[in-house]
């Protein structure tokens, strides 16, 4: 007698288990994930916006994708909504392999279009929207599947189409017809096949007639499954699955006697069974999970709560060596007031590593505005962040809207930021701050005007725009530090020296930041100011570090590997970096 | 019986379902606070109905219009009046028989207690607008953009259509539209990026233009359909954006280098050979023409002044002869203004008696200047023309309507950053009265909309062209420019 190891009782357990280790990789792995789906998008309870996705393919799905994501901000909602939607998939697939009954034989199939919707997911621009339309692609197909009297099938489904492609999308919605419409081919007389292919076309032509002329939307979005996605890693997992599975469904179709009975042995079974489920998770471990990027959304929340030691500590474990990462570590030192004092223990990437250039990436214009929203130059802050809007095609976030008020309220228009105001006061969990700062706004009375002259930030480097910004906020001290780091890092100790003296008089009192005591023995050596040990008190221990770095340095100077050799000991040194670090490294 | 005791219920029942009337009011000396601020405007006899609200919170409210003494239409609300179109077209068409004048009576109930604000009138001219506007919608932005498109806005109803979005053609960005003299069937716009090119419209052929040539400095720019309708003068310009640290100003546009080619639609040439106008001495750009097609009105720049001064950069408007039959410019361009700051965009009226451009501190972009303000120069007298028309805010691009009575420009007088369309009456003497906004059929302080309306321009008819058939053309072969 065969043994079929997927009985009713293991095949409970084992769904169990699944779910419970996605919630857990969604809580302890990628948190981050699911916080930005609320924090970068907007849920807004006017026509106006309703009105963006009702006629959009996919858009309804989106809309209620929308609805539902104002409630990540609560960790164990997001989590809940996308183990269901895992549970959603498999269960649909599992009820059409039922119908076919090829369930048992197959069940652990039944899993890889939930572990391949997993699989879009960690991508963090992928909104559960779209995991909605998957949702309900797989629901439909099995929906399908359950309607016993084929006439009535045909008809409804025809009569739903307009509904479907609003639900599904084009390429989804596309696919889900042809599926149908092989279903209901196969095993027909040629003449009631013929009458399908002819009503076929018909439809065809129809949804292309409604889709020129009712929709205005590219092509592309009618064959696409995810067109906004400029995202290839997206658009190629979703070929992936949906063409895995219309391939699952065909050998279903056509080898329903296959099963891993054949194979003799419990334990045989358990081996293949296992295999696949653990190819699933290798192959989403290679190829979908960045914990890169969580570490980024990670800093980015961190620094938008303003939680620097968060940040601090998080770049400590991560130790990422990217200017966005490093940009936003830097930030949150300057805001403990330990920038000069411990930066070269994390990575550092030059000045590129203080302020981010202004690019086409989302996150990078996201983060850049971060470090000038901090350093209150709010015309580079409004500038960055408009950078970031732009780059997401007009979805709205809450975060972004936020500060884009905040930002036109400090470069006094008044009435522009009421604009905004009032749109996120239209919102669930943003309305009550957007009233208080409209009422607030009621008070608004222009400061002076700027003093000194205008300046042109982007164009003759990040030192000579700290400077200038630097003198229109001569008292602001984190400026002060972005100012002399950013010499350090650019190796430009002359400039670095002039404005230190500045803002560190000769005979200031008290410990000066370790970084600046090392740059300033850099100052000795080069001849700059030969009297500067008399003007400035230095920590013994630096001086003991420094004969420690010489006499290493001086015996390895020669040595290819001194880089390697002197990492470990002296690595957070300034001294390494002039020597070993090259500007913008 | 029972009939008859039945209609009187439901008549009740109708009568207590509309507004309260105002009663024992108190008079008031000042106008109403209403936004739009319509008090006072003029406005053609077929545009679109001027809805507004009352801008204090009230319990009620009450507008009344009267043309001469008889009132011919009334509305009540909670304070937001959106106006019956049939009956609004009724009110107008009744006040241009009369005395071109509709009186406005606005009520409002707080308190418990009515009040009556200070009438204003808004003086109906028989003139109709051009029934159409096109323009571009597009956030208000630095380099980067998102979803933008060309619209047009029918005037004498709220519909607005596309006429190409950016989303059919890979997000890409297109601009600056114009119509050779409003005909609907005959434009040209650029479009930059991936599907890059210059699309020129003619009786619904759609060539797609290569324009980048070696002898002309960069693709063509900003275009001027000349009246004949066989040329369009392009300008040819390099430009460059950088911004500022300070925050009274955000972005300052620049051209480093600029010139005025012609190109003849017919034959598909560009003639670079321009004389005067292509001189390197000289910064030239926005051109337009004159009514009679005979003279090429201009901006010009000496470039002598670098990047790092670009606050020498100061415009003036020239004119230059023009022979359509040898397609040659005059040898000596005139300067027909200039100020100490700098004057863009001339744009001669139909009747070639006015010119209207707009001035600012300096440089060619003056949508970044809170003080640019419209100008209107009497070409007969040489002197300039008091205009009610400007802010102070932005105001900058701007167009004729077809019949020379009506300007439409973008201005930034709301709030600064996002620009809006306003439409100003032009009398026989030049003179611009109040302005009014594009109207709208609901109002921006429930939904606003983060875009700005840009580079707005009278179209006569309704664009009938569809944008996948200018999205296909955009994707397909170009045709190079000779």
């Amino acid at each position: 007698m065969e043994v079929c190891l997927f009985s009713e009782v293991f095949r409970k357990r084992l769904f169990c288990v699944l779910l419970f280790l996605v919630a857990g990789f969604w809580y302890f792995l990628y948190p981050h994930h699911v916080f930005y789906q609320e924090n970068y998008n907007l849920f807004l309870f006017t026509t106006a916006f309703w009105k963006q996705y009702a006629w959009k393919p996919g858009g309804w799905s989106e809309y209620a994708g929308f609805f539902m994501m104002q409630f990540f901000r609560y960790l164990w909602v997001g989590i809940l909504l996308n183990v269901l939607a895992l549970w959603a998939v498999q269960h649909s697939v599992a009820s059409l392999f039922r119908q076919w009954g090829v369930f048992r034989q197959w069940y652990i199939w039944t899993w890889l279009p939930a572990f391949g919707l997993l699989g879009l997911q960690m991508n963090y621009d992928f909104l559960f929207g779209e995991t909605l339309r998957v949702v309900f692609f797989f629901a439909l197909l099995a929906f399908w599947g359950r309607i016993k009297n084929r006439k009535f099938n045909e008809v409804l489904f025809c009569l739903l189409s307009p509904c479907l492609l609003l639900l599904l999308g084009g390429g989804l919605f596309l696919l889900f017809y042809l599926l149908c419409f092989a279903g209901e081919i196969w095993g027909r007389k040629s003449v009631e096949k013929w009458r399908m292919i002819v009503g076929g076309l018909i439809f065809v032509v129809g949804v292309w007639w409604f889709w020129r002329y009712v929709y205005l939307m590219p092509y592309a979005w009618l064959y696409e499954f995810f067109p906004d996605a400029s995202r290839t890693q997206v658009v190629v997992e979703a070929r992936i699955l949906f063409y895995g599975f219309t391939g699952m469904l065909v050998a279903g179709k056509i080898l329903p006697d296959w099963r891993p009975e054949r194979l003799r042995g419990k334990i045989l079974q358990m081996v293949v069974g296992a295999f696949i489920l653990t190819g699933c998770v290798a192959v989403l471990r290679r190829y979908c999970y960045r914990p890169g990027v969580e570490a980024l959304l990670h800093a980015e929340l961190a620094v938008a709560k303003g939680s620097w030691k968060e940040m601090s500590d998080l770049a400590a474990e991560v130790r990422y060596e990217i200017p966005t990462f490093v940009a936003l570590n830097n930030l949150a030192l300057a805001k403990e007031g330990d920038l000069a004092e411990r930066m070269f223990d994390y990575p550092q990437v030059g000045a590129e590593g203080l302020i981010l250039p202004a690019g086409a990436n989302y996150l990078v214009n996201l983060f850049g505005h971060e470090i000038f929203y901090q350093l209150g130059q709010n015309n580079e802050a409004y500038r960055y962040l408009f950078e970031a809007y732009n780059c997401r095609a007009g979805q709205v976030s809450g975060h972004v809207l936020k500060r884009m008020a905040e930002l036109l309220v400090r470069i006094e228009k008044p009435e522009a930021a009421k604009k905004i105001f009032v749109q996120l006061s239209h919102s669930l969990f943003y309305r009550s701050w957007a009233e208080g700062r409209l009422r607030e706004l009621v008070a608004f009375a222009p400061s002076a005007p700027s003093s000194g002259p205008d300046f042109y930030p982007g164009f003759s480097g990040s030192v000579v725009d700290l400077i200038n910004m630097q003198q229109q906020n001569p008292d602001n001290k984190v400026l002060q530090e972005y100012l002399l780091t950013a010499c350090l890092l650019e190796k430009q100790i002359p400039v670095f020296y002039h404005f230190f003296a500045r803002f560190y008089p000769a005979g200031t009192a008290g410990r000066l930041p370790r970084h600046y005591e090392e740059a300033l023995f850099i100052v000795l050596q080069s001849g700059l100011d030969k009297a500067v040990l008399e003007k400035y008190r230095i920590s013994v221990e630096q001086f003991r570090r420094l004969s420690l770095y010489s006499s290493a340095y001086k015996k390895l100077q020669k040595n290819p590997e001194a880089a390697r050799l002197l990492a470990n000991d002296f690595g957070n040194t300034y001294w390494y970096y002039m020597h070993f670090k090259k500007k913008g490294s | 019986m029972k009939l008859k005791y039945l209609i009187y219920g439901l008549a009740m029942l109708l009568c207590a379902g509309c507004g309260e009337q105002p009663s024992g009011y108190e008079e008031v000396v000042g106008l109403p606070a209403i936004s739009p601020d319509y008090t006072g405007v003029t406005i053609p006899v077929n545009i679109a109905p001027l809805n507004f609200y009352l801008t204090d919170s009230c319990e009620k409210a009450a507008v009344r219009f009267f043309v001469g003494e008889v009132e011919k239409y009334g509305c009540e609300g909670d304070g937001e009046f959106i106006f019956s179109e049939k009956k609004w077209k009724a009110l107008l068409s009744e006040a241009v028989k009369a005395e071109g004048c509709v009186r406005v009576e606005v009520f409002g109930k707080y308190a418990g207690k009515w009040k009556k604000f200070a009438p204003f009138c808004w003086q109906v001219k028989n003139v109709p607008i051009d029934d159409y506007v096109a323009y571009r919608l597009i956030e208000p932005g630095y380099e980067r953009w998102s979803g933008m498109g060309l619209y047009q806005r029918n005037l004498t109803n709220f519909e607005e259509k596309a006429i190409m979005e950016n989303r059919l053609t890979r997000n890409n960005c297109m601009n600056c539209h114009t119509f050779d003299r409003g005909n609907p069937e005959r434009f040209v716009f650029h479009m930059r990026g991936e599907a890059g090119g210059t699309l020129l419209i003619t009786e619904g052929v759609v060539k797609r233009l290569n324009t980048r040539t070696p002898h002309t400095l960069t693709t063509f720019t900003y275009p001027a359909w000349h009246p004949s309708g066989k040329y369009i003068a392009f300008s040819t310009n390099i430009t460059h954006q950088f911004f500022h640290g300070q925050k009274e100003k955000q972005i300052e546009v620049y051209d480093r280098d600029s010139d005025i080619v012609l190109y003849d639609v017919e034959k598909n040439e560009v003639v670079t050979d321009t004389g005067v106008i292509g001189t390197k001495r000289y910064f030239e750009t926005y051109p337009a023409w004159s009514p009679d097609g005979k003279s090429l009105y201009f901006s010009r720049a000496d470039s002598a002044a670098t990047y790092t001064d670009f606050k020498a950069l100061k415009y003036h408007i020239c004119r230059v002869d023009f022979d359509e039959q040898r397609r040659q410019f005059g040898i000596k361009a005139d300067t027909v203004f200039s100020t100490d700051g700098s004057c863009v965009f001339p744009r001669v009226s139909p009747d070639g008696n006015f010119l209207l451009f707009t001035e600012s501190d300096y440089g060619c972009f003056p949508i970044w200047h809170k003080e640019a303000d419209l100008c209107m120069l009497d070409l007969r007298t040489g002197k300039l023309v008091p205009s009610e028309a400007n802010s102070e805010e932005t105001e900058s691009f701007h167009s004729w309507s077809s019949d020379g009575r009506w300007v439409v420009f973008s201005s930034r007088r709301e709030d600064g950053v996002f620009t809006r369309l306003y439409f100003s009456y032009v009398d026989e003497n030049g003179s611009m009265a109040k302005p009014f906004l594009l109207p709208q059929s609901a109002f921006e302080k429930d939904q606003p909309l983060l875009k700005s309306y840009n580079v707005p321009v009278f179209v006569e008819d309704e664009i009938k062209i569809s944008p996948y058939d200018l999205a296909t053309s955009a994707e397909g072969e170009y045709i190079q420019v000779d």
